[in-house]
């Protein structure tokens, strides 16, 4: 830009990977080679959307997630709006409108709108008021029937939590065990309904899956394996009591598939997401039949090179958006570099002591990066990344195949598998191994995997323990003494009341850091250095 | 002409503990021949009447030792390679330097010259080299080799608490503390008699370790007394954030305390509030749970600590220290200790391990680039102005900021370099990053000058060499790892051709025609001192050079020291001087508060093939570069050469074996040693000691990239790949 006007840059959508946007984009801010305005379409600034777990559960209150904006950002004054719904974009003209009409112009724009639920429109039945039965309306959907996104379907689950409100989870992802065991975990009365046989069905091979199903059930979660939901069962009150809520149809139980009856006045649905992608596909930009706007490698769309996406929202490549955090905050970091760049203000070049550039890491070739699961939970240690199937027609002893290494202890709760091929980590399942997990967790950051690391791993859960000394070995390391020179000092002295200052003051063992002393007085102690000294060679 | 054994009480020549002791000095021996030193242990608060076994040898360096420099050397001819160094006398040789050094300094300007200078100096040597730079060289070249080591710890105290003293409280403090976290300190091996002060955590389980290997200190922790915790080299800083992330998350930091006593809590919050423990894990390899648990015990201490509880102590190292993001590091530490609402309070405090001898009082006397006597700004007008008046010189001829170490000697031999360097008391080809490059750069200078009292090896590649005094055989003063102002003693007289550096940069001043005199006697500077200090955040003006003889003050204290009984005594019964806890009511700050701030975490560097990582420290028998340590056979017989520690089933994928040899090759060059197999290290971390010299020098494979803020060097995190060496291709 040769222009000396700051480059204007909104975002829309307020969530995490939009703040970490914005602090990537710090040093252009601070110059002020470019200003910023974030479009929040929550009532609510900035918090933690991944927390919400623990306000559904009450452990927190909502207000504890708040993310106030910092001095910093205020100072470099960038702008944030809540309750800013942004309903269009126009490209020709670099705006977009607000749900009030209100326009805001941009040089460049940043999509970052994330995504929703996915909740599926399910059959209703039931009865009103005196026992009228209500139309199974399709596509309305009964009160009790919520996602786990927004800080107000949080609010709505405690409540249920705490007037003992039975709770149903559906969908056996990574979002619905977490969110049952949340709540099993402060006694709510909790079912999780999932397809496949096991739960975390598709990244847990089917004994890791028994093991975890065991696991919620001895957490208290009630598990329905294998089981949809084939229709809500509802109630509404009648009309002539003429409250607000009267006649809306509310849950009251849950058919399953199984044709089993699951009273539940809340249903949960982590049953997916779907990127929010309506502006930019009504904008004319690429999306994907699935949901998600189509970017390059550094964010930007092909086709408007002013607009970008980032976060949940995005598909970079062409890729389905995964989820999770992690990719989220490393486009936030490609997007805001771009942008410096643009503003004038490039990423400062790391320069060595001798002035020369520093070599930049090479990134992870695609497709080898694994994206580590850790199922957030205060009771199991739960983790897993990639695939941990593998054909099961190959011969597992083939040195040139993937490797599949397995080790579980049933009586501890713990399993251990790691899929690799080569230097490559394909997959891994850590259960009730906090310590492998951790380094597993670590690996798949780079995909791969040392030979070494296999039995290493485990070896880790446990402390390496103590050596019986011989008399070579050095005793006390800050002096050198040795074992056997202790035992002369020590037999040196006639009486039965030898001391460790005592051998100190003859060997030098125990003076220094005195960790030794304790070793010293429990031989003095026990007569051993008297009689072995006594003893021929 | 024999005489009684004397005895003279003072302080050992290696670690920023400074351990008390008694050098008995026997004449009884033939004439003509040194005395006989024996050393023992005497009483202080820190080492209690222990030495470790360098301080139990350090007698071994005094005496008539072949290897002692006893007469300057000057080499004849450019030609390093080529030409011996031969004996000269103090005229020759100090007349030669200061005729170079006008020559160089005529022809490319007053930076052409650069000093490095060292934490091993008394106060009165750093103080004094730091005036020399700027007044008789004018100079703005000048750093030391504390840049290595305290550089980030300092900044994150200075921006945080407003103050840089090591430890603001004393050492003793430790002793009632229930839980004291190690964040990267090998204190078992560094400083031994150390250990003594943590023998109440342990007793009570509460001593917590965090090092990527199984360091003596982290095995203290064995047996129920304490825990280790051993993160990914490099990853220091997402675990602490990760931590605090916790506290803040779990309503578990000390409110009333963060909102009485700092500011920038929002800024901080926002810093941590991506950390949570699943994060944090898959990048520094300690498991979510593991985190979660150390948050909350360290939070349920702090709470019983303030309910009358033991005190909580964190102290960091240079372990988590010498990163690129060492300052951050520090700063998320000291974060760390004021969300649990500890410093400035008798319930623990925060803390940095200072390392060398005179650490602490080598980065308060202005040898740093940036910095003028008693911790004052070289870009403060004010400072300067004020030093300037007490020097007897005018602000406007003081030269501004110069290089960090690092940069001074990755320069040498390139445009921006300076064409001599006058080195004291510090060995940078064996200590300094990237130390072939250092090499080079020493080898391209116009004239390379170094104090010392053996032929180290940067000494071997001088042009000129002037011996020295040392330990035993001068008066000081040194400041210790908690701030006390500690004498120095002489015991012995030092070989009748070795001089003190006081006398020669006084000596090269006069040469040079500074219109400033130096000082040539410690007891002179140390008024100097007094006087130039008054009023700075390190503040010297109350001691007294007589009165330090008898009681090592905390600075800063300014008032001449009473001589009313003081409520407060050492447990050695010495009333306690000066302030021994520097933050009791308010932080350093003008606003009074700690500040607290936004830290960011910078993006991970380039693995090896191997996809390991080298991390280098210390040994319990070695200290530094070894000039010392390497010429003590007790030392020298427990551990003689370099040494690469591996995992087992590292080692065994790579083809190496125990007591076999290896070479490790980083971006920046190739180092060879000695394979030693060890069960307690991360399988994709191996440990090298950095005492060594030649192919064993680990400072060959790093590079030396630097923390920004603190131009600090990274030494414990650079990928390497690991070879076996066979027997027909060692050298």
């Amino acid at each position: 830009m040769t222009t000396d006007r700051p480059l204007r840059i909104v975002v829309v959508g307020g969530g995490p990977v939009a703040a970490r946007l914005v602090q990537e984009l710090r040093p252009a801010l601070e110059s002020g080679a470019a200003r910023v305005t974030v479009l929040g379409e929550e009532p609510l600034p900035a918090y933690q959307r991944i927390r919400l777990g623990e306000v559904a559960s009450g452990r927190l209150d909502g207000s504890e997630l708040a993310l106030a904006q910092s001095a910093d950002e205020e100072r470099d004054g960038v702008e944030i709006r809540c309750g800013a719904a942004v309903v269009s974009l126009d490209r020709d003209r670099k705006t977009v409108t607000l749900a009030g009409g209100a326009e805001v112009g941009y040089d460049r724009l940043v999509l970052a709108t994330g995504a929703s639920a996915l909740i599926p429109d399910f059959p209703v039945s039931g009865t009103r008021g005196r026992g009228i039965s209500v139309a199974p309306a399709a596509g309305a959907r009964p009160e009790g029937v919520i996602g786990l996104r927004q800080m107000q379907e949080a609010c709505r689950l405690r409540e249920a939590v705490r007037s003992g409100e039975s709770v149903a989870v559906l969908g056996g992802g990574v979002l619905g065990v977490e969110a049952a065991l949340a709540l099993a975990e402060v006694g709510a009365e909790v079912s999780l309904l999932h397809r496949g046989q096991t739960p975390l069905g598709r990244t847990l091979d089917v004994d890791a899956g028994r093991l975890l199903h065991r696991q919620l059930v001895d957490a208290g979660v009630q598990v329905r394996p294998d089981c949809g939901i084939q229709e809500l069962v509802v109630a509404a009150r009648a009309q002539d009591r003429a409250t607000d809520r009267d006649g809306i149809p509310y849950l009251t139980a849950l058919r399953t598939t199984q044709g089993r009856r699951i009273p539940a006045t809340l249903l949960v649905a982590c049953t997916g997401i779907r990127p929010r992608d309506e502006l930019a596909a009504a904008a004319g930009l690429d999306t994907l039949p699935r949901g998600g706007i189509v970017v390059d490698r550094t964010g930007r769309c092909p086709e408007d090179a002013a607009v970008f996406a980032v976060g949940d929202c995005a598909a970079p490549l062409g890729a389905r958006p995964s989820g999770l955090i992690g990719p989220g905050w490393e486009q936030a970091r490609s997007a805001a570099l771009a942008l410096r760049g643009e503003a004038g203000h490039p990423e400062d070049t790391d320069l060595d002591a001798a002035g020369r550039p520093v070599p930049v890491p090479s990134p992870v070739p695609p497709g080898h990066r694994l994206d580590p699961i850790i199922v957030k939970s205060h009771s199991l240690s739960v983790a897993c990344a990639g695939s941990p199937s593998v054909d099961p027609a190959l011969d597992p002893w083939d040195p040139r195949g993937p490797h599949v290494s397995t080790w579980a202890d049933p009586a501890a709760g713990q399993y251990l598998r790691i899929v690799s091929e080569g230097d490559r980590l394909l997959g891994f399942v850590a259960i009730g191994l906090p310590r492998t997990a951790a380094e597993l967790s670590r690996h798949a950051g780079t995909g791969t995997l040392p030979a070494a690391d296999r039995s290493a791993l485990l070896a880790l859960e446990h402390a390496a323990g103590d050596r019986e000394l011989g008399p070579e070995d050095v005793l006390c390391r800050c002096s050198g003494a040795t074992f056997g020179q202790v035992e002369e000092a020590a037999a040196a002295a006639d009486t039965d009341s030898t001391t460790v200052d005592e051998v100190g003051r003859r060997c030098g063992a125990g003076t220094g850091c005195g960790t030794c002393r304790e070793r010293i007085g429990a031989l003095l102690a026990a007569g051993a250095v008297r009689q072995r000294a006594g003893s021929p060679a | 002409m024999s005489e009684p054994a004397s005895e003279t009480r003072t302080h050992c020549p290696y670690c920023a503990l400074q351990c008390a002791m008694t050098l008995s000095v026997d004449d009884a021996g033939p004439a003509g021949t040194a005395p006989t030193v024996t050393v023992a242990g005497a009483w202080f608060p820190t080492n209690r009447g222990r030495l470790c076994r360098k301080g139990a040898t350090a007698a071994r360096l005094l005496g008539d030792r072949p290897d002692r420099l006893t007469v300057p050397l000057i080499r004849e001819g450019a030609n390093r390679q080529a030409t011996a160094l031969r004996e000269a006398s103090w005229d020759e040789a100090l007349d030669l330097v200061a005729t170079r050094l006008t020559a160089l300094q005529h022809r490319h300007g007053p930076d052409a010259i650069g000093i490095f200078g060292s934490g091993s100096l008394t106060n009165e040597k750093a103080y004094t080299l730091g005036k020399f730079a700027r007044t008789a060289l004018r100079t703005s070249r000048i750093d030391y080799n504390g840049r290595f080591c305290m550089a980030s710890a300092a900044k994150a105290a200075t921006e945080v608490l407003g103050l840089d003293r090591g430890l603001p409280f004393p050492l003793t403090d430790l002793d009632e503390a229930c839980t004291v976290v190690l964040f990267g300190s090998n204190v078992a091996d560094t400083m031994p008699p150390f250990v003594q002060h943590l023998q109440k955590a342990r007793d009570l389980g509460g001593l917590i370790v965090v090092d990527p290997r199984r360091s003596t200190t982290a095995q203290l922790t064995e047996g129920g007394a304490g825990h280790h915790i051993a993160p990914a080299p490099g990853t220091d800083l997402p675990l602490l954030l990760s931590l605090a992330h916790v506290l803040l998350a779990e309503g578990l930091a000390d409110e009333r305390y963060l909102g009485r006593r700092t500011t920038g809590l929002e800024d901080f919050r926002r810093s941590v509030v991506d950390w949570r423990p699943e994060q944090a894990q898959a990048v520094c390899g300690v498991s979510a749970l593991r985190i979660r648990w150390l948050a909350r015990h360290l939070a349920a201490a702090a709470r019983a600590a303030k309910a009358g509880g033991d005190p909580v102590v964190i102290l960091t190292g240079r372990g988590v220290e010498q990163h690129r993001d060492g300052t951050d590091t520090a700063k998320a530490a000291i974060s760390l200790a004021l969300l649990l609402g500890l410093p400035g309070t008798r319930h623990g405090g925060y803390g940095t391990l200072t390392g060398q001898g005179n650490g602490q009082g080598g980065r308060e006397m202005g040898q740093k680039a940036d910095q003028l006597p008693g911790l004052r700004s070289i870009t403060a007008p004010a400072d300067r102005q004020t030093v300037a008046g007490r020097w007897g010189t005018t602000a406007e001829a003081l030269p501004g900021p110069g290089l960090p170490a690092t940069q001074l000697l990755h320069t040498l031999g390139t445009e921006r370099g300076v064409k001599a360097l006058l080195v004291h008391g510090a060995n940078v080809v064996v200590s300094a990053p990237d130390a072939l490059q250092v090499e080079r750069g020493l080898r391209a200078l116009d004239l390379l000058v170094v104090c010392d009292f053996f032929l180290s090896e940067t000494a071997a590649l001088a042009d000129v060499v002037l011996p020295v005094l040392q330990w035993a055989e001068e008066d000081g003063t040194l400041t210790n790892l908690e701030g006390r102002v500690l004498r120095r003693r002489r015991a012995v007289t030092g070989p009748a051709g070795a001089r003190s550096e006081l006398w020669i940069l006084a000596e090269l001043a006069r040469r040079l025609g500074s219109t400033v005199p130096l000082a040539e006697e410690p007891e002179e500077v140390f008024a100097e001192i007094r006087r130039v200090t008054a009023g700075g955040p390190a503040d010297y003006s109350g001691l007294d050079w007589d009165r330090c003889a008898e009681v090592a003050a905390y600075w800063p204290l300014t008032e001449p020291p009473s001589t009313e009984t003081t409520p407060e005594t050492t447990e050695t019964g010495e009333p306690v001087l000066g302030t021994p806890r520097v933050f009791t009511d308010r932080f350093a700050h003008p606003d009074g508060r700690a500040h607290l701030g936004t830290i960011t975490v910078r993006g991970a560097q380039p693995a090896s093939a191997q996809g390991l990582t080298l991390t280098t420290g210390r040994l319990m028998e070695h200290y530094q570069s070894g000039t010392q340590t390497r010429r003590v056979a007790e030392l020298l017989g427990v551990h003689p050469e370099a040494t690469v520690s591996v995992h087992p089933a590292t080692a065994a994928q790579h083809g190496l074996t125990d007591g076999g040899r290896a070479e490790l090759r980083s971006a920046t060059g190739t180092a060879r040693a000695r394979v030693v197999l060890d069960a307690g290290l991360r399988t994709d971390t191996v440990f090298m000691p950095f005492h060594f010299a030649g192919v064993g020098a680990a400072n060959r494979l790093t590079a030396g990239l630097l923390d920004p803020r603190s131009q600090m060097p990274e030494f414990k995190s650079t990928p390497v790949d690991l070879h076996p060496v066979g027997a027909h291709d060692d050298d």
